[in-house]
């Protein structure tokens, strides 16, 4: 498999404090690379190396195939578009004078501008500055100024902060068609874990400044347990029937849980009953990206 | 790096601000001219006295001559204002990401604000001298101006300024905050009101006239409208350390940093 960006146990100290531990992760070309992971976990971090704005304390990435010591680098960097964290904004400038800001940096035409403009929704802002857009327009900004110089691989960090519903929609729209229509490799990271699901085709799960596993989203899909959701009036009696029965659960709040383990209903309905645990709903469904992921950290109590 | 110098031009010259310090810079000449001007109408009528008060009140003409070389102190915190919030600004509002992520090496990002800032220092001192020499002359005449040691004097003052630029730059590019606008505009002062402490080297009037010459701030004291200094080249050869030393110690410092 050809990948776009490998990195080999990658390790960055600010201080005292390890952001990266001989992290590793292979964004595959043509990908869109889902990072899973909690606030602080090194998801910026890594983009920050990535992306030429911090230097790695040790071990090394490759880029384009190209070590990140190796001098040519730099002309590999060129193919990348990044929104790290906040866009990178001249405030005082309408959204096109941003952009023209940009092509004289890469050297290359304005004549595109409007048509990326257009894509990410920005199409009539006239001279507006962009100190006066929303924080979604910003977004949207931010996400345009990537893409001025035609990268082949574009990392966005936490790209739909700030947009409403239908931003998000537009942007997931935009991200897809990029990869599927341009063949843009895209890294991303996100907290909103359901939205990435609908994108990503492969994810890193990052805890602790480590990529603690790696997979494609059919893997995912594999792995992924089918449970029953279950909504009690008392999840400690539940536990203990659950127990009893050596069932594999996980509970969420005192009256939400899931149930792993397959099980006939009426038999447990029945044995709940007798505890004076009743049921007020059950549902049965697929372990979301973002139950994998707790599960796989253990950020809930997992009996 | 035409890129980027492509990419700081626009930038400067989109910006109000550089018109705004460019109309200041005008103005300075101009009204320092008006006021020499009255006052010399003042000391013309003075002198038609009788008495001794009137001989002296006839020698104290100002002269177009007088305004070549006031600027140089107020032009450092102009170049700062200008420059110094030009590249400052690239790094509060994270443009300078743009340029990184994109593939612009650090030392070509620094080397291009230098050049943007430098550029800025010499259309502030033409713009300066030009309404000096024009509206000055015009009203006030000239006393000596044009000749030899005035005109090698002017020159002078560019490496001076050029070594502040690089310095300026120096301080915003390390500090990347307004703490570092802030210091590079005010340097100048800073260093002149520690100006007294050479006093302490007076018994040693060689290392004091080391320092008064390798310092860009005392430095400007040595140029006037007088002869031309002495040891002109040695201190052209300060100017261009500092700004060969603090370029480097730039660019080392920026390649090393981490960027938000």
């Amino acid at each position: 498999m050809e990948y776009v960006l490998q990195t080999q146990q990658l390790c960055k100290k600010y201080g005292k404090f390890n952001a990266l531990t001989d992290f590793t992760i292979n964004v595959p070309k043509g990908s869109i690379y889902g990072m899973v992971g909690r606030n602080g976990a090194g998801k910026t971090t890594l983009i920050r190396i990535v992306t030429g704005l911090n230097n790695p304390s040790s071990g090394e990435f490759t880029l384009f195939g190209t070590k990140n010591t190796d001098a040519d680098i730099l002309a590999k960097r060129r193919k990348i578009g990044a929104v790290v964290e906040t866009p990178s904004l001249h405030p005082e400038m309408s959204a096109k004078d941003n952009l023209i800001q940009q092509t004289k940096a890469l050297g290359i035409s304005d004549e595109k501008l409007d048509e990326i403009l257009n894509l990410v929704g920005l199409p009539n802002t006239g001279k507006k500055k962009a100190k006066h857009f929303s924080l979604g327009m910003r977004q949207r900004l931010g996400i345009a100024f990537s893409l001025v110089g035609d990268p082949d691989f574009l990392v966005l960090d936490e790209p739909i902060n700030g947009l409403d519903p239908q931003g998000i929609m537009e942007v997931r729209e935009m991200i897809l068609k990029l990869n599927r229509e341009k063949g843009i490799t895209i890294l991303i990271s996100s907290h909103i874990l359901d939205e990435l699901s609908r994108l990503a085709t492969h994810y890193g799960f990052i805890e602790q400044g480590r990529c603690i596993k790696e997979m494609s989203a059919e893997e995912l899909e594999k792995v992924s347990r089918r449970s029953l959701h279950i909504n009690v009036n008392d999840t400690q009696l539940l536990a203990q029937v659950l127990d009893g029965m050596k069932a594999e659960y996980r509970i969420y709040s005192p009256t939400e849980a899931d149930i792993f383990t397959p099980m006939q209903v009426t038999p447990l309905v029945l044995a709940l009953n007798e505890k004076k645990c009743f049921v007020n709903s059950m549902t049965e469904h697929h372990e979301s990206l973002e139950n994998y992921f707790m599960g796989l950290v253990g950020g809930v109590r997992n009996v | 790096m035409c890129n980027l110098l492509a990419e700081g031009y626009r930038r400067l010259f989109k910006g109000k601000r550089f018109y705004i310090v460019m109309a200041v810079m005008a103005a300075i000449p101009a009204l320092f001219a008006l006021l020499y001007s009255a006052s010399n109408s003042f000391m013309e009528a003075a002198s038609r006295q009788e008495g001794e008060a009137a001989e002296i009140f006839a020698d104290m003409r100002s002269y177009a001559d007088d305004l070549l070389f006031s600027h140089t102190g107020v032009m450092v915190l102009l170049v700062g204002i200008t420059a110094g919030m030009l590249i400052v600004q690239d790094f509060r509002n994270n443009t300078i990401r743009n340029k990184i992520i994109v593939g612009h090496s650090r030392t070509e990002i620094y080397l291009a604000n230098l050049i943007v800032s430098l550029t800025v220092m010499m259309i502030y001192e033409a713009v300066y001298l030009v309404v000096a020499l024009a509206f000055g002359g015009l009203l006030l005449g000239f006393r000596d101006f044009p000749n030899t040691d005035i005109i090698v004097n002017m020159l002078l003052v560019l490496p001076i300024e050029m070594a502040m630029t690089s310095l300026i730059v120096f301080l915003c590019t390390s500090m990347k905050n307004v703490g570092g606008f802030v210091l590079s505009i005010s340097m100048h002062y800073i260093v002149s009101m520690f100006s007294l402490a050479l006093l302490l080297l007076h018994k040693h009037p060689k290392i004091m006239e080391i320092v008064k010459e390798a310092v860009p701030s005392y430095q400007m004291d040595l140029i006037g409208n007088g002869p031309i200094p002495e040891h002109w080249l040695r201190m052209i050869l300060f100017m261009f350390g500092i700004t060969l030393i603090s370029t480097i110690g730039g660019i080392l410092i920026f390649k090393k940093s981490d960027l938000k």
